[in-house]
């Protein structure tokens, strides 16, 4: 009874998102069949799970190089922060386009640097060759939300007391040993937050793929989002699509929430 | 055990107003030193700065003879207890006391015995797989001196070690430190605000204010003879009376110190007060009494507390003589 002024959200939360879901699986239950033996939905989601990967792989990492950088006590430390977050602060879709120019065979100024550097002989077709546009979809991803990553590691250093650091290094040990015995494990309730949410993100990654490649080519950067919308609006296929997404969202869901209690060290429930 | 010795140290944060200025003090082999002084006095600074947590500006620092102004915080042997106990949150309290053993690359075996024997010495042997959320006030602060005492170290620092416990719990680990002091005969430096603390712990004290040490000496020699009107001030409870000379020696200049104990109400004292306020200590009472601009705090038996007016003499032989500086005068 102690808990009845939760009952309106409850109810709320139940009716637009369980009761929907639940509706799905139990009359659907024909459509989910089907979906074992959807090779498309195979392909598009290893895509999916090597883009997420990669990306998040690559965030967590830049971003706690950001974190513990922008930790440091430096000249203008505010200045650097803002300016450190302003490529998630851009819509997707406008940075989206930026990256199409940034990446164009012809005009783009990826080729240009690469090829004035030597790096290239000759300019490249990013968005045109699958590999490559695989490389710049993670490329942008990585631009943009980086900064998240790097605010919420940057939170987590900062919580960690000043007297830790100063106890360890009385006791003998220098930047590297404090960084794996003491930041580092006192970060991962951090870390846990950052790579679930980026999970997520990552998993259902739509907007960026649909303005950089559109799923191309040959289908190559085709993620789950796409092929649900599709489905959905472009084959107007309603309950394979319903099916389809309940089966999205419950696999990204237990996924992000896995990898998240292995980074934390302990189950998120 | 080794000594340490502080020659002419200086330390500016926001220069030229230094929180260290010019202190010098010898914390001899196996004694305990205390500086005291109220906070912003620089106390902790002066700390630090024999930990390396802060570097000295001018000066030299020396443990067992060694010059460490520029050795790291980690090559200089020394133990420090935070006034915040800085326990690991994610380690055990085995491996909070293991935590100096490991850094240095102890034997797993030697790390074993020898923190069973310090957590054995503390009380701590049945606690070793807790986390330091999960263990009371008391434990954790003796969990943070069993990581200092674990190192074997060549002195200690301690950052007003027991201002986060209760006061019982105060006085009972107060004791225990001493004891185990003795017992290991440890060279100890240690930042109070609290003098009840510096008399009882210290076999000297160190009183500094405002960067500068007023005075060094025994627990005796502070309380018995204050060197300045701060040191007389600031050390016995309750606090000395200090007034202006005029009132003990008519003409005199200065200022004149008496501890409201060595006040004696009779009735053919010379100065009469009015009774302003009544504190009762339990077997005794301290009387504050006022008589315009002046006001004196005089320390009587509970029964003999009068009301309404009082008479008191001051003994001139008990009295403490200050110069207008507020230096003491030889004598």
């Amino acid at each position: 009874m102690r808990h009845l002024y939760l009952l309106p959200a409850a109810i709320l939360v139940f009716g637009i998102l369980g009761l929907p879901l639940v509706l799905t699986v139990s009359r659907g239950s024909g459509h989910f069949a089907a979906l074992f033996s959807d090779a498309t939905l195979g392909s598009v989601a290893l895509t999916t799970l090597a883009f997420a990967a990669v990306s998040v792989t690559l965030e967590m990492a830049i971003g706690l190089g950001f974190a513990l950088l922008l930790q440091q006590t430096i000249r203008a430390r505010g200045l650097f922060r803002a300016i450190a977050l302003i490529p998630w602060a851009l819509p997707t879709a406008v940075m989206a386009m930026s990256w199409r120019w940034i990446f164009n065979d012809v005009y783009g100024v990826a080729n240009d640097m690469l090829l004035k550097v030597g790096l290239l002989h000759e300019p490249i077709a990013w968005l045109g060759r699958p590999g490559t546009a695989f490389f710049a979809l993670v490329a942008a991803d990585v631009w943009k939300t980086t900064p998240f990553v790097t605010i919420i590691l940057l939170a987590g250093l900062q919580s960690v007391p000043r007297d830790l650091h100063e106890a360890m290094s009385v006791d003998g040990a220098g930047p590297v040993r404090r960084f794996f015995s003491l930041a580092l494990p006192l970060l991962r309730p951090a870390m846990a937050v950052a790579v679930t949410f980026r999970m997520i993100q990552a998993l259902g990654i739509f907007d960026l793929v649909w303005v950089l490649t559109g799923g191309g080519p040959a289908d190559s950067t085709r993620t789950l989002a796409q092929y649900v919308y599709e489905t959905l609006f472009r084959y107007l296929n309603l309950g394979y699509g319903a099916a389809l997404t309940a089966a999205v969202v419950l696999g990204a869901f237990l996924l992000a929430s896995g990898v998240g209690a292995a980074v934390r060290g302990k189950p998120v429930l | 055990m080794a000594d340490v010795r502080i020659d002419r140290v200086s330390r500016m944060f926001e220069p030229p107003v230094p929180a260290v200025a010019e202190v010098s003090l010898r914390v001899g082999d196996g004694e305990i030193v205390t500086v005291l002084g109220p906070s912003g006095s620089g106390k902790s600074t002066l700390l630090r700065l024999v930990a390396g947590l802060e570097k000295a500006d001018a000066g030299d620092i020396l443990i067992a003879d060694r010059r460490v102004n520029d050795l790291e915080p980690g090559q200089r042997d020394v133990a420090m207890v935070f006034q915040s106990y800085a326990l690991y949150p994610h380690m055990t309290v085995f491996e909070n006391i293991a935590s100096p053993l490991r850094v240095r690359g102890m034997a797993p075996e030697e790390i074993e015995t020898r923190v069973r024997r310090t957590a054995e010495r503390l009380g701590l042997a049945a606690l070793l797989d807790r986390r330091p959320r999960a263990l009371s006030g008391g434990e954790q602060q003796r969990t943070a001196l069993a990581r200092a005492l674990v190192r074997e170290p060549k002195a200690f620092l301690l950052d007003e070690p027991l201002s986060n416990l209760d006061a019982a719990l105060r006085e009972r680990t107060r004791r225990d430190i001493k004891t185990l002091f003795r017992q290991i005969g440890a060279t100890a430096l240690y930042v109070t605000h609290d003098q009840v603390e510096a008399m009882t712990l210290s076999d000297r004290i160190a009183v500094m204010k405002a960067g500068r040490i007023e005075q060094i000496g025994t627990p005796e020699e502070v309380y018995d003879r204050p060197a300045t009107t701060f040191v007389a001030g600031f050390v016995g409870s309750p606090r000395m009376n200090l007034l202006p000379a005029d009132v003990l020696t008519p003409g005199g200049g200065g200022t004149v110190g008496v501890r409201p104990e060595d006040v004696t109400i009779c009735a053919d004292g010379p100065l009469e007060l009015e009774v302003a306020l009544r504190e009762s200590l339990g077997s005794r009472t301290l009387l504050t009494l006022r008589r315009g601009p002046l006001e004196i705090t005089v320390l009587v038996t509970s029964r003999d507390a009068p009301s309404g007016t009082a008479r008191v003499r001051i003994d001139p032989t008990r009295a403490h003589y200050f110069d207008a500086d507020g230096k003491r005068r030889s004598a």
